[in-house]
């Protein structure tokens, strides 16, 4: 028997990723904010010796939008890839769920309507009629609280025994009493055409629009050829014009049934939800301190720059921790290790094995700390209004705010950051918010800056030091737009595009499964690109040491070839091939640099800050140094694990190269003018 | 009362939709007859949250320029 198809559909912000995790057991990212299912989710669903498989698709307020959701959705639905179409309604905002699942239930034979966050409704007052919204609707309705587990066995149930599944009773032919002519012509043409089953007032509807997403899929999934799509072509424009005898047009026909849907809505949540008692919610009390001018900026600056402190201090401790754990794995590896010829074992410990670990001990920390506190906010509902207060500013650099949120991002991982553009509609400013990303720096960045503004930078105070990594990061934000708008101004994208963002409710985050996701969905998968890409960086850092031409070994002949530009750029050829071997990784620029300070062959850590101000200075390190050297930092070529997240986000090798070069040439220039501005002194 | 452009209405006043052409929007439930608050703006402007029914939605101007809005007394 064949396995049965059941799609999942339902607005954004309703709980369907919930709904999908709790009936599959997979975990799948869930977030407090729409925009968030990209490409399609599919699990399995195990009802006693049965199975099912659950596609999870975009999260859409209505089927007849033109956006990619909207229309990969549709297809789903139309070419019968689904038996059964699970739609899953937010019971606190049923009116604003039920025009997609009256829009379902009319082109569907099979759905069933998920009620969630019944819990969240009955906290706030709100009582939904079950048995009458079941009457009204013509589908099986079932309550649930996902979150809790609720009503999830029902579900189930129901997907596999319901036998009492039939077409909605959504009066979609009301909307065709006033063009009876045109409903003739059209239902003539489509039965010849597509078949009486598929002939519904839905697809006719579809057929009138010429609907891009019905059309290409009769090409892709039915194999329509061009003659029999150009028949069918022919009939709507017929349609179309007969519609204009009778009085109306096609803008007029599609406006009247958005509205018929709207008002369907209204009407159907007047008889079936009652609201007991309508008091202030803590949304709108919050909101009025979070969405306001002055405060809810200090706040959501505070908030971020809290999270990015807790990180740079919070994970001093478990590096440290790890350092101690991977040495004594060090040792127990170098004993097993030792029966290797010498340079083979020295491949493998000083190369291999200390970049790695050095790699996972400097990353990982961070990342553990930043990526769960980044999903709390997300969990709770502040993402959108962070983006919201922040539009004001991307607008005028071409873009708009949830670019603040994937630079925000940027500041734990850029590789993350990138990877979170995906919920930029537009694929321009998806695009720009990409290249511009490794703009702001990131936590294997901050060790660096925070020491150059420590012990260079700064006249040594901690208050001192403080404000010139406030600064430095400012700049970085400065950078971002100015690179934005140049980038906005180059791919010539709209001059403001439009942008809606839905403010949903707060929630109480679900701390747990916080935890779990974010390790699991961004910690490990950054770690494991970076190990895949530390791997050869570490044999090429030991080879650059160890082979040696005409008694030079190749790392003096980079540095010597590099001097030239080092000393234009206020630097030395030293600290830019410390840059370039430490493309695997920001975190390791330092320990290369180091390395070659001491000639210890291996990367190199010292132990307390005056120590490493000492060997810098005597290296002739100067306040014009360390500043060139924190604003190549920030403007310099994307790490190789971000990079290689470009590359698959982008699918571009062109766009990867020019995330490479840009930043690159942005800090090259910007290094020569400071140094001629301030380095002679 | 007359009609004016949503971009223009005053924050926290309460109105009444007359007219509209966006499409996106309408999707969103904002269609005529229906009433929209306006919330909050954002620093330097250019977008707004409003209250529609229950639920909160932000739009920039430009496209709160293609609706048309009457103000609902008291």
């Amino acid at each position: 028997m064949e396995q049965r198809r059941i799609a999942l559909l339902g607005n954004p912000n309703t709980g369907k990723s919930t709904v999908f995790n709790r009936l599959t057991g997979l975990q799948q990212h869930t977030g407090n904010w729409s925009g968030k299912t990209v490409g399609q989710a599919v699990g399995t669903v195990l009802y006693g010796d049965k199975t099912a498989k659950l596609y999870d698709l975009p999260g859409i307020y209505s089927l007849f939008a033109e956006r990619a959701e909207e229309c990969c959705a549709k297809q789903f639905l139309c070419f019968g890839k689904a038996d059964t179409v699970l739609v899953v309604a937010d019971a606190t905002n049923l009116e604003r769920n039920l025009p997609l699942v009256l829009q379902v239930a009319a082109l569907q034979e099979h759905t069933l309507l998920c009620l969630n966050l019944t819990d969240e409704a009955e906290k706030k007052g709100i009582y939904v009629d079950r048995k009458r919204l079941e009457e009204r609707l013509g589908i099986p309705v079932i309550e649930a609280a996902a979150r809790a587990g609720k009503g999830i066995g029902k579900i189930k149930e129901s997907l596999f025994e319901g036998h009492t599944h039939s077409r909605g009773k959504t009066e979609f032919s009301q909307l065709w009493q006033d063009c009876p002519q045109t409903l003739a012509y059209l239902t003539e043409g489509c039965e010849a055409l597509l078949g009486k089953a598929r002939t519904t007032p839905f697809c006719l509807t579809m057929v009138l629009e010429e609907d891009p997403a019905f059309f290409g899929g009769l090409a892709q999934e039915e194999g329509w050829d061009t003659y029999r799509l150009m028949e069918l072509s022919a009939r709507a424009e017929g349609a179309r014009k007969l519609l204009e005898a009778e009085g109306s047009d096609l803008r007029t026909f599609q406006e009247k049934k958005t509205i018929f849907f709207l008002q369907m809505a209204e009407n159907i949540t007047r008889e079936t939800v009652q609201i007991k008692q309508e008091k202030e919610d803590l949304t709108e009390r919050l909101d009025r301190a979070v969405l306001s001018k002055g405060f809810g900026i200090l706040l959501m600056l505070a908030l971020l720059g809290g999270i990015f402190w807790l990180t740079a201090v919070g994970a001093n401790y478990p590096s440290a921790l790890l350092r101690v754990f991977f040495d004594q794995v060090g040792e127990g590896l170098g004993d097993v290790l030792s029966v290797l010829p010498p340079s083979l074992y020295s491949l493998c410990m000083d190369g291999i094995f200390l970049t790695v670990s050095w790699v996972v001990s400097v990353m990982l920390p961070p990342m553990l700390i930043f990526f769960p506190l980044f999903t709390l906010l997300e969990d709770f509902g502040l993402l959108p209004r962070i983006a919201f207060q922040a539009d004001g500013v991307f607008r005028k650099a071409g873009a708009n705010g949830k670019q603040a949120l994937t630079m925000c991002m940027g500041f734990g991982c850029n590789a993350v950051g990138v990877t979170a553009c995906r919920i930029i509609a537009s694929p321009t400013q998806r695009l720009i918010a990409m290249l511009t990303n490794c703009f702001v720096p990131c936590n294997g960045r901050f060790g660096l800056l925070i020491l150059l503004c420590t012990v260079f930078l700064s006249n040594g105070s901690s208050v001192g030091a403080g404000f010139c990594l406030l600064a430095l990061v400012a700049s970085a934000v400065g950078m971002t737009l100015a690179v934005s708008f140049l980038l906005h101004r180059l791919l010539g994208g709209q001059e403001d595009s439009g942008f809606i963002l839905e403010l949903p409710p707060y929630r109480r985050p679900q701390i747990a499964a916080v935890i779990v996701r974010s390790v699991l969905d961004r910690t490990v998968f950054v770690l494991m690109r970076a190990v895949a890409v530390a791997v050869p960086a570490g044999i090429f850092i030991w080879l650059m040491q160890r082979v040696h031409v005409q008694g030079v070994s190749l790392m003096q002949l980079l540095v010597n070839f590099l001097d030239p530009l080092g000393a234009l750029m206020g630097m030395s050829g030293a600290i830019l091939a410390a840059f370039l071997l430490g493309m695997p990784a920001n975190e390791i620029v330092l320990p290369i640099l180091l390395m070659y300070y001491s000639q210890s062959g291996v990367l190199t850590e010292t132990q307390t800050t005056a120590e490493l101000a000492n060997i810098l200075t005597l290296q002739g390190w100067t306040f014009s140094t360390a500043l060139c050297t924190a604003l190549f930092s920030l403007n310099h070529f994307p790490c190789a694990t971000t990079l290689l997240t470009i590359w698959k986000e982008s699918k571009s090798k062109f766009f990867t190269a020019v995330a490479f070069c840009l930043p690159t040439a942005v800090g090259i220039l910007l290094c020569i003018v400071i140094h001629a501005l301030f380095g002679a002194g | 009362m007359e009609l004016q452009t949503l971009e223009k209405a005053r924050l926290g006043g309460q109105y009444r939709i007359k007219r509209i052409t966006e499409r996106r929007l309408q999707e969103l439930g904002l269609c005529e007859d229906a009433q929209i608050t306006v919330l909050y703006e954002c620093p330097f402007g250019g977008m707004r949250v409003y209250r529609i029914k229950s639920t909160r939605i932000a739009f920039r101007n430009r496209q709160a320029e293609k609706i048309w809005v009457q103000e609902v007394a008291g």
